[in-house]
Protein backbone atom coordinates (compact mmCIF):
# COMPACT_ATOMS: atom_id res chain seq x y z
CA UNK A 1 0.00 0.00 0.00
CA UNK A 2 2.79 2.40 0.91
CA UNK A 3 4.61 2.03 -2.41
CA UNK A 4 1.38 2.53 -4.33
CA UNK A 5 0.64 5.52 -2.08
CA UNK A 6 4.05 7.06 -2.81
CA UNK A 7 3.53 6.72 -6.52
CA UNK A 8 0.04 8.19 -6.39
CA UNK A 9 1.04 11.09 -4.14
CA UNK A 10 4.08 11.94 -6.25
CA UNK A 11 1.93 11.89 -9.36
CA UNK A 12 -0.64 14.21 -7.77
CA UNK A 13 1.96 16.63 -6.43
CA UNK A 14 3.76 16.81 -9.77
CA UNK A 15 0.45 17.51 -11.56
CA UNK A 16 -0.14 20.47 -9.31
CA UNK A 17 3.00 22.22 -10.46
CA UNK A 18 3.40 23.90 -7.12
CA UNK A 19 -0.10 25.36 -7.12
CA UNK A 20 -1.57 23.55 -4.19
CA UNK A 21 -5.29 23.10 -4.08
CA UNK A 22 -5.04 22.05 -0.44
CA UNK A 23 -4.74 25.55 0.90
CA UNK A 24 -6.99 27.26 -1.60
CA UNK A 25 -10.15 25.15 -1.36
CA UNK A 26 -11.90 27.09 1.34
CA UNK A 27 -15.24 28.57 0.48
CA UNK A 28 -18.52 26.84 0.08
CA UNK A 29 -18.68 24.75 3.21
CA UNK A 30 -20.79 25.24 6.28
CA UNK B 1 -40.68 -9.43 13.85
CA UNK B 2 -37.66 -7.12 13.84
CA UNK B 3 -38.02 -3.36 14.04
CA UNK B 4 -37.50 -1.42 10.81
CA UNK B 5 -34.69 1.13 10.78
CA UNK B 6 -34.50 4.22 8.64
CA UNK B 7 -31.38 6.24 8.11
CA UNK B 8 -29.87 8.69 5.65
CA UNK B 9 -26.78 10.74 4.94
CA UNK B 10 -26.28 14.25 3.52
CA UNK B 11 -22.81 15.04 2.19
CA UNK B 12 -21.48 18.47 1.29
CA UNK B 13 -18.75 18.36 -1.37
CA UNK B 14 -16.02 20.96 -1.72
CA UNK B 15 -15.70 22.32 -5.25
CA UNK B 16 -12.58 23.72 -6.87
CA UNK B 17 -11.63 24.61 -10.39
CA UNK B 18 -10.18 27.16 -12.72
CA UNK B 19 -13.51 28.80 -13.47
CA UNK B 20 -15.41 30.99 -10.98
CA UNK B 21 -17.14 28.89 -8.36
CA UNK B 22 -20.57 30.31 -9.13
CA UNK B 23 -20.19 29.37 -12.80
CA UNK B 24 -18.97 25.88 -11.91
CA UNK B 25 -21.91 25.29 -9.57
CA UNK B 26 -24.40 26.57 -12.13
CA UNK B 27 -22.87 24.37 -14.83
CA UNK B 28 -22.92 21.31 -12.55
CA UNK B 29 -26.63 21.75 -11.89
CA UNK B 30 -27.34 22.55 -15.54
CA UNK B 31 -25.72 19.24 -16.49
CA UNK B 32 -27.74 17.48 -13.79
CA UNK B 33 -31.03 18.99 -14.99
CA UNK B 34 -30.20 18.06 -18.58
CA UNK B 35 -28.89 14.53 -18.01
CA UNK B 36 -30.76 13.14 -14.99
CA UNK B 37 -34.44 12.30 -14.80
CA UNK B 38 -35.71 14.34 -11.88
CA UNK B 39 -38.43 16.25 -10.08
CA UNK B 40 -37.62 19.75 -8.92
CA UNK B 41 -38.32 21.11 -5.47
CA UNK B 42 -39.67 24.55 -4.59
CA UNK B 43 -36.10 25.91 -4.65
CA UNK B 44 -33.92 26.55 -7.66
CA UNK B 45 -31.16 24.05 -8.36
CA UNK B 46 -32.69 21.43 -6.13
CA UNK B 47 -33.49 18.04 -7.69
CA UNK B 48 -34.97 14.78 -6.51
CA UNK B 49 -33.59 11.97 -8.66
CA UNK B 50 -35.05 8.71 -9.90
CA UNK B 51 -33.00 6.72 -7.39
CA UNK B 52 -34.85 8.56 -4.61
CA UNK B 53 -31.95 10.82 -3.63
CA UNK B 54 -31.68 14.60 -3.68
CA UNK B 55 -28.98 16.72 -5.36
CA UNK B 56 -28.94 20.43 -4.65
CA UNK B 57 -26.88 23.54 -4.07
CA UNK B 58 -26.80 24.26 -0.38
CA UNK B 59 -26.30 27.42 1.65
CA UNK B 60 -22.67 28.40 1.40
CA UNK B 61 -22.35 27.44 -2.24
CA UNK B 62 -21.51 23.77 -2.48
CA UNK B 63 -23.20 20.77 -4.06
CA UNK B 64 -24.88 18.46 -1.60
CA UNK B 65 -26.20 14.95 -2.01
CA UNK B 66 -28.76 13.41 0.31
CA UNK B 67 -29.30 9.68 0.06
CA UNK B 68 -32.83 8.32 -0.12
CA UNK B 69 -34.27 6.89 3.08
CA UNK B 70 -32.36 3.64 3.64
CA UNK B 71 -33.15 0.64 5.83
CA UNK B 72 -29.65 -0.68 6.51
CA UNK B 73 -26.04 0.54 6.61
CA UNK B 74 -25.30 -1.48 3.46
CA UNK B 75 -28.06 0.30 1.60
CA UNK B 76 -26.84 3.65 2.91
CA UNK B 77 -23.27 3.12 1.69
CA UNK B 78 -24.61 1.84 -1.66
CA UNK B 79 -26.52 5.10 -2.21
CA UNK B 80 -23.63 7.30 -1.09
CA UNK B 81 -21.47 5.55 -3.69
CA UNK B 82 -24.21 5.79 -6.32
CA UNK B 83 -24.45 9.53 -5.63
CA UNK B 84 -20.71 9.97 -5.99
CA UNK B 85 -20.81 8.02 -9.22
CA UNK B 86 -23.49 10.42 -10.50
CA UNK B 87 -21.40 13.45 -9.50
CA UNK B 88 -18.26 12.01 -11.10
CA UNK B 89 -20.08 11.48 -14.37
CA UNK B 90 -21.49 15.02 -14.32
CA UNK B 91 -17.96 16.33 -13.77
CA UNK B 92 -16.73 14.38 -16.79
CA UNK B 93 -19.36 16.02 -18.97
CA UNK B 94 -18.53 19.45 -17.54
CA UNK B 95 -14.82 19.07 -18.04
CA UNK B 96 -15.20 17.92 -21.65
CA UNK B 97 -16.29 21.43 -22.57
CA UNK B 98 -12.70 22.72 -22.16
CA UNK B 99 -14.05 25.92 -20.64
CA UNK B 100 -12.23 24.92 -17.50
CA UNK B 101 -11.61 22.08 -15.13
CA UNK B 102 -13.70 21.47 -12.02
CA UNK B 103 -13.06 19.02 -9.19
CA UNK B 104 -15.13 17.83 -6.26
CA UNK B 105 -13.75 16.59 -2.96
CA UNK B 106 -14.96 14.65 0.01
CA UNK B 107 -13.43 17.30 2.25
CA UNK B 108 -14.27 17.92 5.88
CA UNK B 109 -12.17 20.98 6.66
CA UNK B 110 -10.19 23.54 4.70
CA UNK B 111 -6.52 24.21 5.33
CA UNK B 112 -6.45 27.82 4.23
CA UNK B 113 -7.12 29.27 7.64
CA UNK B 114 -10.60 30.41 6.57
CA UNK B 115 -12.18 28.04 9.06
CA UNK B 116 -14.47 26.29 6.59
CA UNK B 117 -15.88 22.88 7.32
CA UNK B 118 -17.99 20.76 4.97
CA UNK B 119 -20.68 18.78 6.70
CA UNK B 120 -21.64 15.14 6.51
CA UNK B 121 -24.93 14.89 8.36
CA UNK B 122 -26.49 11.64 9.50
CA UNK B 123 -30.20 11.07 10.08
CA UNK B 124 -31.73 8.26 12.16
CA UNK B 125 -35.47 7.83 12.65
CA UNK B 126 -36.38 6.88 16.23
CA UNK B 127 -39.23 6.77 18.70
CA UNK B 128 -37.42 7.92 21.86
CA UNK B 129 -38.16 11.07 23.80
CA UNK B 130 -35.46 13.30 22.23
CA UNK B 131 -34.47 14.66 25.64
CA UNK B 132 -33.23 11.16 26.58
CA UNK B 133 -30.76 10.99 23.73
CA UNK B 134 -27.82 13.31 24.52
CA UNK B 135 -26.60 11.68 27.76
CA UNK B 136 -26.84 8.17 26.34
CA UNK B 137 -25.54 8.91 22.86
CA UNK B 138 -22.76 11.47 23.35
CA UNK B 139 -20.18 8.97 24.73
CA UNK B 140 -20.69 6.96 21.53
CA UNK B 141 -20.30 9.99 19.26
CA UNK B 142 -17.17 11.07 21.12
CA UNK B 143 -15.47 7.65 20.95
CA UNK B 144 -16.61 6.25 17.56
CA UNK B 145 -13.99 8.40 15.83
CA UNK B 146 -11.48 5.59 16.50
CA UNK B 147 -13.04 3.84 13.48
CA UNK B 148 -15.26 6.55 11.94
CA UNK B 149 -12.78 9.44 11.87
CA UNK B 150 -11.81 10.70 8.42
CA UNK B 151 -8.23 11.42 9.49
CA UNK B 152 -6.22 14.48 8.49
CA UNK B 153 -4.76 17.43 10.31
CA UNK B 154 -5.96 19.87 12.92
CA UNK B 155 -6.97 22.75 10.62
CA UNK B 156 -6.59 25.37 13.34
CA UNK B 157 -3.07 24.41 14.42
CA UNK B 158 -0.16 26.47 13.08
CA UNK B 159 2.04 23.38 12.66
CA UNK B 160 1.32 19.82 11.58
CA UNK B 161 -0.87 17.94 14.02
CA UNK B 162 -2.44 14.68 12.89
CA UNK B 163 -6.07 14.25 13.88
CA UNK B 164 -8.26 11.17 13.76
CA UNK B 165 -11.16 13.52 13.06
CA UNK B 166 -10.32 17.03 11.78
CA UNK B 167 -13.91 18.27 12.08
CA UNK B 168 -13.58 17.98 15.87
CA UNK B 169 -11.60 21.25 15.71
CA UNK B 170 -14.81 22.97 14.58
CA UNK B 171 -17.01 21.60 17.37
CA UNK B 172 -17.50 24.04 20.18
CA UNK B 173 -19.89 22.47 22.61
CA UNK B 174 -21.48 19.20 23.64
CA UNK B 175 -25.01 20.13 22.58
CA UNK B 176 -26.09 22.74 20.04
CA UNK B 177 -29.16 24.00 18.26
CA UNK B 178 -27.09 25.48 15.44
CA UNK B 179 -25.49 23.69 12.50
CA UNK B 180 -23.23 26.37 11.07
CA UNK B 181 -21.90 28.16 14.18
CA UNK B 182 -21.25 26.91 17.69
CA UNK B 183 -21.56 23.36 16.39
CA UNK B 184 -22.13 20.69 18.98
CA UNK B 185 -21.34 16.99 19.25
CA UNK B 186 -25.09 16.49 19.59
CA UNK B 187 -27.43 18.54 17.44
CA UNK B 188 -30.95 19.11 18.77
CA UNK B 189 -32.62 19.55 15.36
CA UNK B 190 -35.70 17.35 15.20
CA UNK B 191 -37.49 17.70 11.90
CA UNK B 192 -39.15 14.27 11.72
CA UNK B 193 -40.29 14.29 8.05
CA UNK B 194 -42.78 11.67 9.17
CA UNK B 195 -46.44 11.74 10.14
CA UNK B 196 -46.21 8.58 12.25
CA UNK B 197 -44.97 10.23 15.42
CA UNK B 198 -41.29 9.33 15.08
CA UNK B 199 -38.41 11.75 15.58
CA UNK B 200 -35.35 12.25 13.42
CA UNK B 201 -31.97 12.37 15.09
CA UNK B 202 -29.75 14.68 13.01
CA UNK B 203 -26.01 14.45 13.65
CA UNK B 204 -23.44 16.89 12.33
CA UNK B 205 -20.28 15.77 14.10
CA UNK B 206 -19.46 13.09 11.51
CA UNK B 207 -17.25 13.32 8.45
CA UNK B 208 -17.24 12.39 4.80
CA UNK B 209 -15.45 9.04 4.53
CA UNK B 210 -13.80 7.07 1.73
CA UNK B 211 -13.60 3.62 3.33
CA UNK B 212 -16.80 1.66 2.78
CA UNK B 213 -16.17 -0.25 6.00
CA UNK B 214 -15.79 2.93 8.07
CA UNK B 215 -18.94 4.45 6.60
CA UNK B 216 -20.88 1.22 7.09
CA UNK B 217 -19.68 0.78 10.67
CA UNK B 218 -20.52 4.34 11.63
CA UNK B 219 -24.08 3.99 10.33
CA UNK B 220 -24.53 0.49 11.73
CA UNK B 221 -23.19 1.09 15.23
CA UNK B 222 -24.97 4.42 15.62
CA UNK B 223 -28.27 2.84 14.50
CA UNK B 224 -27.83 0.12 17.11
CA UNK B 225 -26.99 2.62 19.85
CA UNK B 226 -30.12 4.61 18.98
CA UNK B 227 -32.17 1.37 19.06
CA UNK B 228 -30.67 0.44 22.47
CA UNK B 229 -31.60 3.84 23.88
CA UNK B 230 -35.11 3.35 22.52
CA UNK B 231 -35.27 -0.09 24.18
CA UNK B 232 -33.70 1.30 27.39
CA UNK B 233 -30.87 -1.22 27.08
CA UNK B 234 -27.95 1.18 26.46
CA UNK B 235 -24.86 0.90 28.68
CA UNK B 236 -24.73 2.92 31.90
CA UNK B 237 -21.77 4.46 33.73
CA UNK B 238 -19.96 5.87 30.69
CA UNK B 239 -20.98 9.53 30.93
CA UNK B 240 -17.99 11.81 30.46
CA UNK B 241 -17.03 14.75 32.62
CA UNK B 242 -16.11 16.90 29.61
CA UNK B 243 -17.37 15.36 26.34
CA UNK B 244 -15.87 17.96 24.02
CA UNK B 245 -12.49 17.84 25.79
CA UNK B 246 -12.63 14.04 25.60
CA UNK B 247 -13.34 14.11 21.87
CA UNK B 248 -10.39 16.43 21.27
CA UNK B 249 -8.16 14.14 23.36
CA UNK B 250 -9.26 11.05 21.42
CA UNK B 251 -8.86 12.86 18.08
CA UNK B 252 -5.24 13.66 18.90
CA UNK B 253 -4.32 10.10 19.92
CA UNK B 254 -3.51 7.73 17.01
CA UNK B 255 -2.47 5.08 19.51
CA UNK B 256 -6.05 5.01 20.89
CA UNK B 257 -4.75 4.63 24.43
CA UNK B 258 -5.47 7.90 26.19
CA UNK B 259 -8.06 8.01 28.95
CA UNK B 260 -10.38 10.86 29.89
CA UNK B 261 -12.26 11.58 33.11
CA UNK B 262 -15.68 9.97 33.48
CA UNK B 263 -18.54 11.83 35.15
CA UNK B 264 -18.16 9.26 37.91
CA UNK B 265 -15.86 6.28 38.26
CA UNK B 266 -12.47 5.56 36.73
CA UNK B 267 -11.20 7.28 33.56
CA UNK B 268 -12.18 5.80 30.20
CA UNK B 269 -10.44 5.30 26.86
CA UNK B 270 -12.34 5.56 23.57
CA UNK B 271 -11.92 1.82 23.08
CA UNK B 272 -13.27 1.09 26.57
CA UNK B 273 -16.37 3.17 25.85
CA UNK B 274 -16.88 1.43 22.51
CA UNK B 275 -16.48 -1.97 24.21
CA UNK B 276 -19.29 -1.08 26.61
CA UNK B 277 -21.61 -0.18 23.74
CA UNK B 278 -20.64 -3.30 21.80
CA UNK B 279 -21.26 -5.61 24.77
CA UNK B 280 -24.64 -4.00 25.40
CA UNK B 281 -25.52 -4.41 21.71
CA UNK B 282 -24.49 -8.07 21.67
CA UNK B 283 -26.85 -8.65 24.61
CA UNK B 284 -29.73 -7.26 22.51
CA UNK B 285 -29.30 -9.33 19.35
CA UNK B 286 -32.50 -11.31 19.90
CA UNK B 287 -34.57 -8.29 20.84
CA UNK B 288 -37.34 -7.16 18.50
CA UNK B 289 -36.13 -3.55 18.62
CA UNK B 290 -32.91 -4.62 16.87
CA UNK B 291 -32.78 -4.86 13.05
CA UNK B 292 -31.96 -8.15 11.35
CA UNK B 293 -28.52 -6.88 10.24
CA UNK B 294 -27.39 -6.24 13.84
CA UNK B 295 -25.41 -9.53 13.91
CA UNK B 296 -23.25 -8.41 10.99
CA UNK B 297 -22.57 -5.03 12.56
CA UNK B 298 -21.62 -6.49 15.95
CA UNK B 299 -19.26 -8.99 14.32
CA UNK B 300 -17.38 -6.31 12.34
CA UNK B 301 -17.51 -3.89 15.29
CA UNK B 302 -15.87 -6.48 17.55
CA UNK B 303 -13.20 -7.32 14.95
CA UNK B 304 -12.28 -3.66 14.37
CA UNK B 305 -12.06 -2.86 18.10
CA UNK B 306 -9.81 -5.90 18.61
CA UNK B 307 -7.45 -4.70 15.89
CA UNK B 308 -7.43 -1.16 17.26
CA UNK B 309 -6.56 -2.55 20.69
CA UNK B 310 -3.79 -4.67 19.22
CA UNK B 311 -2.27 -2.09 16.85
CA UNK B 312 -4.26 0.57 14.93
CA UNK B 313 -1.78 0.34 12.03
CA UNK B 314 -3.27 -3.09 11.28
CA UNK B 315 -6.21 -1.15 9.82
CA UNK B 316 -4.04 0.89 7.45
CA UNK B 317 -5.76 -0.60 4.40
CA UNK B 318 -9.26 -0.65 5.87
CA UNK B 319 -10.22 2.61 7.61
CA UNK B 320 -9.73 6.23 6.61
CA UNK B 321 -7.59 7.63 9.38
CA UNK B 322 -5.21 4.66 9.69
CA UNK B 323 -4.73 4.79 5.88
CA UNK B 324 -3.78 8.44 6.05
CA UNK B 325 -1.62 7.95 9.12
CA UNK B 326 0.39 5.27 7.27
CA UNK B 327 0.77 7.36 4.10
CA UNK B 328 1.80 10.50 5.98
CA UNK B 329 4.21 8.59 8.23
CA UNK B 330 5.87 7.41 5.03
CA UNK B 331 6.12 11.01 3.74
CA UNK B 332 7.78 12.01 7.00
CA UNK B 333 10.25 9.13 6.83
CA UNK B 334 11.23 10.03 3.27
CA UNK B 335 12.31 13.43 4.66
CA UNK B 336 14.09 11.99 7.68
CA UNK B 337 11.35 13.25 10.00
CA UNK B 338 9.26 11.60 12.70
CA UNK B 339 5.93 12.51 14.28
CA UNK B 340 7.89 13.39 17.43
CA UNK B 341 10.16 15.86 15.62
CA UNK B 342 7.16 17.33 13.80
CA UNK B 343 5.36 17.65 17.10
CA UNK B 344 8.25 19.60 18.64
CA UNK B 345 8.31 22.04 15.72
CA UNK B 346 4.53 22.41 15.85
CA UNK B 347 4.79 23.16 19.56
CA UNK B 348 7.32 25.91 18.84
CA UNK B 349 5.05 27.40 16.22
CA UNK B 350 2.14 27.38 18.63
CA UNK B 351 4.25 29.21 21.20
CA UNK B 352 5.37 31.73 18.58
CA UNK B 353 1.82 32.33 17.47
CA UNK B 354 0.71 32.95 21.02
CA UNK B 355 3.58 35.39 21.49
CA UNK B 356 2.79 37.19 18.26
CA UNK B 357 -0.87 37.72 18.84
CA UNK B 358 -1.66 37.28 22.51
CA UNK B 359 -4.93 39.16 22.34
CA UNK B 360 -6.67 37.28 19.58
CA UNK B 361 -4.47 34.27 18.80
CA UNK B 362 -5.97 34.28 15.35
CA UNK B 363 -4.69 31.89 12.75
CA UNK B 364 -5.26 34.43 9.98
CA UNK B 365 -2.85 36.94 11.49
CA UNK B 366 -0.19 34.25 11.79
CA UNK B 367 -0.60 33.21 8.18
CA UNK B 368 -0.37 36.79 7.02
CA UNK B 369 3.07 37.22 8.56
CA UNK B 370 4.39 33.97 7.15
CA UNK B 371 3.15 34.70 3.66
CA UNK B 372 4.68 38.15 3.60
CA UNK B 373 7.96 36.82 2.21
CA UNK B 374 10.06 39.96 2.61
CA UNK B 375 9.20 40.51 6.20
CA UNK B 376 8.72 36.91 7.25
CA UNK B 377 12.38 36.10 7.92
CA UNK B 378 12.80 39.22 10.01
CA UNK B 379 9.52 38.62 11.82
CA UNK B 380 10.54 35.06 12.56
CA UNK B 381 13.92 36.16 13.97
CA UNK B 382 12.17 38.56 16.31
CA UNK B 383 9.62 35.98 17.35
CA UNK B 384 12.10 33.15 17.82
CA UNK B 385 14.29 35.43 19.91
CA UNK B 386 11.27 36.38 21.99
CA UNK B 387 10.12 32.79 22.46
CA UNK B 388 13.64 31.31 22.63
CA UNK B 389 12.77 29.07 19.71
CA UNK B 390 15.78 27.14 18.36
CA UNK B 391 14.27 26.77 14.90
CA UNK B 392 16.07 28.72 12.17
CA UNK B 393 14.32 30.50 9.32
CA UNK B 394 15.52 27.98 6.68
CA UNK B 395 14.23 25.06 8.71
CA UNK B 396 10.95 26.86 9.26
CA UNK B 397 10.55 27.55 5.56
CA UNK B 398 11.18 23.87 4.71
CA UNK B 399 8.75 22.81 7.41
CA UNK B 400 6.02 25.10 6.10
CA UNK B 401 6.56 23.88 2.54
CA UNK B 402 6.22 20.29 3.74
CA UNK B 403 3.10 21.31 5.62
CA UNK B 404 1.58 22.60 2.37
CA UNK B 405 2.51 19.36 0.65
CA UNK B 406 0.76 17.31 3.32
CA UNK B 407 -2.35 19.49 3.17
CA UNK B 408 -2.41 19.06 -0.59
CA UNK B 409 -2.16 15.30 -0.22
CA UNK B 410 -4.91 15.40 2.36
CA UNK B 411 -7.37 17.30 0.16
CA UNK B 412 -6.56 15.20 -2.90
CA UNK B 413 -7.08 11.97 -0.94
CA UNK B 414 -10.86 12.37 -1.12
CA UNK B 415 -11.14 13.77 -4.65
CA UNK B 416 -14.01 12.24 -6.63
CA UNK B 417 -13.10 10.52 -9.89
CA UNK B 418 -10.01 8.66 -11.07
CA UNK B 419 -7.49 11.28 -9.91
CA UNK B 420 -8.39 10.96 -6.22
CA UNK B 421 -5.66 9.33 -4.12
CA UNK B 422 -8.08 6.98 -2.38
CA UNK B 423 -9.55 5.95 -5.74
CA UNK B 424 -6.08 5.35 -7.16
CA UNK B 425 -5.14 3.12 -4.22
CA UNK B 426 -8.44 1.27 -4.49
CA UNK B 427 -7.97 0.70 -8.22
CA UNK B 428 -4.43 -0.53 -7.53
CA UNK B 429 -5.98 -3.25 -5.36
CA UNK B 430 -3.96 -2.43 -2.24
CA UNK B 431 -6.94 -1.66 0.03
CA UNK B 432 -9.28 -4.01 1.88
CA UNK B 433 -12.11 -1.74 2.97
CA UNK B 434 -15.19 -3.52 1.64
CA UNK B 435 -18.24 -3.76 3.88
CA UNK B 436 -20.82 -6.55 4.09
CA UNK B 437 -23.67 -6.26 1.59
CA UNK B 438 -22.40 -3.18 -0.22
CA UNK B 439 -22.96 -4.16 -3.86
CA UNK B 440 -25.25 -3.16 -6.71
CA UNK B 441 -23.93 0.41 -6.82
CA UNK B 442 -24.34 0.69 -10.60
CA UNK B 443 -27.99 -0.29 -10.30
CA UNK B 444 -28.51 2.19 -7.46
CA UNK B 445 -27.51 5.04 -9.77
CA UNK B 446 -30.91 4.71 -11.42
CA UNK B 447 -33.00 2.51 -9.09
CA UNK B 448 -34.40 3.55 -5.71
CA UNK B 449 -34.23 1.38 -2.55
CA UNK B 450 -36.55 -1.63 -2.60
CA UNK B 451 -38.99 -0.39 0.04
CA UNK B 452 -40.67 2.63 1.58
CA UNK B 453 -41.51 6.04 0.20
CA UNK B 454 -38.03 6.29 -1.35
CA UNK B 455 -39.10 3.53 -3.76
CA UNK B 456 -42.41 5.24 -4.53
CA UNK B 457 -40.65 8.58 -5.07
CA UNK B 458 -37.96 7.11 -7.31
CA UNK B 459 -40.32 4.89 -9.34
CA UNK B 460 -42.69 7.79 -9.94
CA UNK B 461 -39.92 10.13 -11.07
CA UNK B 462 -38.63 7.45 -13.43
CA UNK B 463 -42.10 6.77 -14.80
CA UNK B 464 -43.35 10.34 -15.16
CA UNK B 465 -40.26 12.54 -14.99
CA UNK B 466 -39.94 12.82 -18.78
CA UNK B 467 -43.58 13.56 -19.54
CA UNK B 468 -45.13 15.30 -16.53
CA UNK B 469 -44.28 18.45 -14.61
CA UNK B 470 -43.26 17.08 -11.20
CA UNK B 471 -42.46 18.89 -7.96
CA UNK B 472 -41.17 17.16 -4.88
CA UNK B 473 -40.15 17.41 -1.25
CA UNK B 474 -39.35 14.62 1.19
CA UNK B 475 -43.03 14.10 2.09
CA UNK B 476 -44.89 14.88 -1.18
CA UNK B 477 -44.69 14.46 -4.90
CA UNK B 478 -46.93 16.71 -7.00
CA UNK B 479 -47.86 15.98 -10.60
CA UNK B 480 -48.72 19.44 -11.86
CA UNK B 481 -49.69 18.12 -15.28
CA UNK B 482 -52.27 15.76 -13.79
CA UNK B 483 -53.19 18.13 -10.89
CA UNK B 484 -52.66 15.42 -8.30
CA UNK B 485 -50.41 14.66 -5.33
CA UNK B 486 -48.74 11.66 -3.75
CA UNK B 487 -48.73 11.96 0.04
CA UNK B 488 -45.45 10.46 1.28
CA UNK B 489 -45.52 11.53 4.91
CA UNK B 490 -45.25 7.88 5.98
CA UNK B 491 -41.60 6.95 5.33
CA UNK B 492 -42.55 3.25 5.32
CA UNK B 493 -45.37 3.68 2.77
CA UNK B 494 -45.62 0.73 0.41
CA UNK B 495 -48.21 1.83 -2.15
CA UNK B 496 -48.54 4.94 -4.25
CA UNK B 497 -51.93 6.57 -3.71
CA UNK B 498 -52.55 9.60 -5.90
CA UNK B 499 -55.08 12.17 -4.74
CA UNK B 500 -56.59 14.78 -7.03
CA UNK B 501 -55.87 18.32 -5.89
CA UNK B 502 -58.89 20.42 -4.99
CA UNK B 503 -59.19 23.79 -6.69
CA UNK B 504 -58.05 25.48 -3.49
CA UNK B 505 -55.00 23.20 -3.17
CA UNK B 506 -54.16 23.70 -6.80
CA UNK B 507 -54.11 27.48 -6.40
CA UNK B 508 -51.92 27.11 -3.35
CA UNK B 509 -49.51 24.77 -5.10
CA UNK B 510 -49.38 27.02 -8.14
CA UNK B 511 -48.40 29.90 -5.91
CA UNK B 512 -45.87 27.85 -4.04
CA UNK B 513 -44.03 26.71 -7.08
CA UNK B 514 -44.54 29.85 -9.06
CA UNK B 515 -45.54 27.89 -12.11
CA UNK B 516 -46.52 29.43 -15.37
CA UNK B 517 -50.17 30.31 -15.86
CA UNK B 518 -50.27 28.13 -18.94
CA UNK B 519 -49.87 25.03 -16.82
Amino acid sequence: MLEAGDRAINRVLSQDNGTFVGTTVQSGGQ
Amino acid sequence: VKSPCLLGLETEYAIFGDRPRGNALAELMRQAEFRLRHATSARRRDLFLQNGSRLYLDTGGHPELATPECTSPSELVRYVLAGESILSELLQFMNRSRIGSTRLYRANVDYSGAGTSWGCHESYLHRTDPSRLPDSLIPHLVSRIVYAGAGGFDPLAPGIEFSLSPRVAHLQRAISTDSTYNRGIFHTKNEPLSSRGEHRLHLLCGESLCSHLASWLRAGTTSLVVAMIEGRRHPRGIALKDPLGAMKTFAADPDCRREVPAASGPPLSALAIQRKYLEAAEACLEESFFPDWADDVCREWRAVLARLESDPSELATSLDWPMKRALYTRRLELRGLTWESISRTSGLLSAARRAMDPLTDRFKAWETVLRCQDGASFAWQRLSSHTRCPLGWDELEAFLQFRLELFETEIRFGELGPDGLFTQLDLAGVLSHSAPGVSGVARAVSDPPATGRAKIRGDTIRELGATAELRCDWMHLWDLTGRRVLELSDPFASTASWRTLSECEWESIRGRFDILASL
